[in-house]
């Protein structure tokens, strides 16, 4: 039986990095924090499936990821066609004063969702490639050629950027700067 | 500064095909991967923007939403008892 006090510590220890996983999968700060919303709640109610001392970090992203594909999927389509999602993270970017990662956002952004995750979850997340096949539910070698075919698309992109600075995205950076920050509590 | 110059200078397109041959003899330390690709130098800057770009969210405090729905559940669990 999973003891409600450490299931609840465990949790919020790893918030920080579910919202940075579904900002990456779920395409901006509002709807992956609806996101992750979704996960602890589905998690407090699946707290008798959690074996205690297993991977809890494993457990969690493996729910975000389920939730996003079944319930956010289409509606977050959308928006990434916008551009909004690049421009979300840039303006991010901005606050904290790192404007070299724009690029890299930017270009992030362009990967297939596949490859972005698979890249997130082994380069930034700190996943084994074991474990973000699990995650993703997919075989090992396909995590591997993801990755990889991420990596290769990054490098790419990157040295275009170099050249050309911004390009086309340069506009709605500048459009969609700020906007009311929502704020639900709970559904 | 002008010792490092030295190999540039001397032999030409090392991107020619591989030595065969190779008997080892003939200074083994040139015939090794010159220097990484460049591929290689950017791929590091790649994994280092990523874990940047991730941490930089990392590092944010816990939105006050989420402290507020943990406090909730728990309360609940706590009443259906």
């Amino acid at each position: 039986m999973t003891d409600p006090q450490r299931f609840k510590d465990g949790l919020l220890a790893e918030i920080p990095g579910l919202r940075a996983f579904a900002i990456s999968v779920a395409g901006n700060v509002e709807r992956a924090d609806d996101l992750v919303q979704d996960t602890l709640m589905k998690a407090w109610g699946n707290m008798h499936a959690y074996a205690e001392g297993t991977n809890m970090r494993a457990w969690l992203f493996t729910i975000l990821r389920n939730t996003f594909y079944s319930n956010y999927r289409k509606r977050s389509r959308e928006v990434e066609d916008d551009g909004t999602y690049a421009a979300r993270l840039a303006v991010h970017g901005e606050q904290d004063g790192h404007m070299d990662l724009r690029d890299f956002r930017a270009a992030l952004n362009k990967l297939p969702p596949d490859q972005r995750e698979a890249l997130i979850l082994v380069g930034a997340s700190g996943f084994s490639y074991e474990e973000a096949a699990e995650i993703c539910g997919c075989a090992l070698g396909t995590i591997k050629s993801r990755i990889n075919r991420a990596r290769t698309r990054l490098a790419e992109l990157l040295a275009v950027d170099s050249v050309d600075d911004f390009g086309p995205d340069a506009r709605s950076h500048a459009v969609l700067n700020a906007g009311p920050r929502r704020a639900t509590i709970a559904k | 500064m002008k010792a490092t110059m030295t190999r540039s200078s001397k032999s030409g397109d090392p991107d020619q095909a591989p030595n065969p041959t190779g008997p080892g003899g003939d200074g083994g330390r040139a015939t090794a991967r010159p220097r990484p690709p460049i591929n290689e130098a950017l791929q590091q800057v790649i994994g280092a923007q990523l874990k940047a770009a991730y941490d930089e969210i990392v590092s944010q405090p816990v939105p006050e939403r989420f402290l507020e729905l943990l406090h909730a559940l728990e309360a609940k669990q706590g009443e259906g008892r």
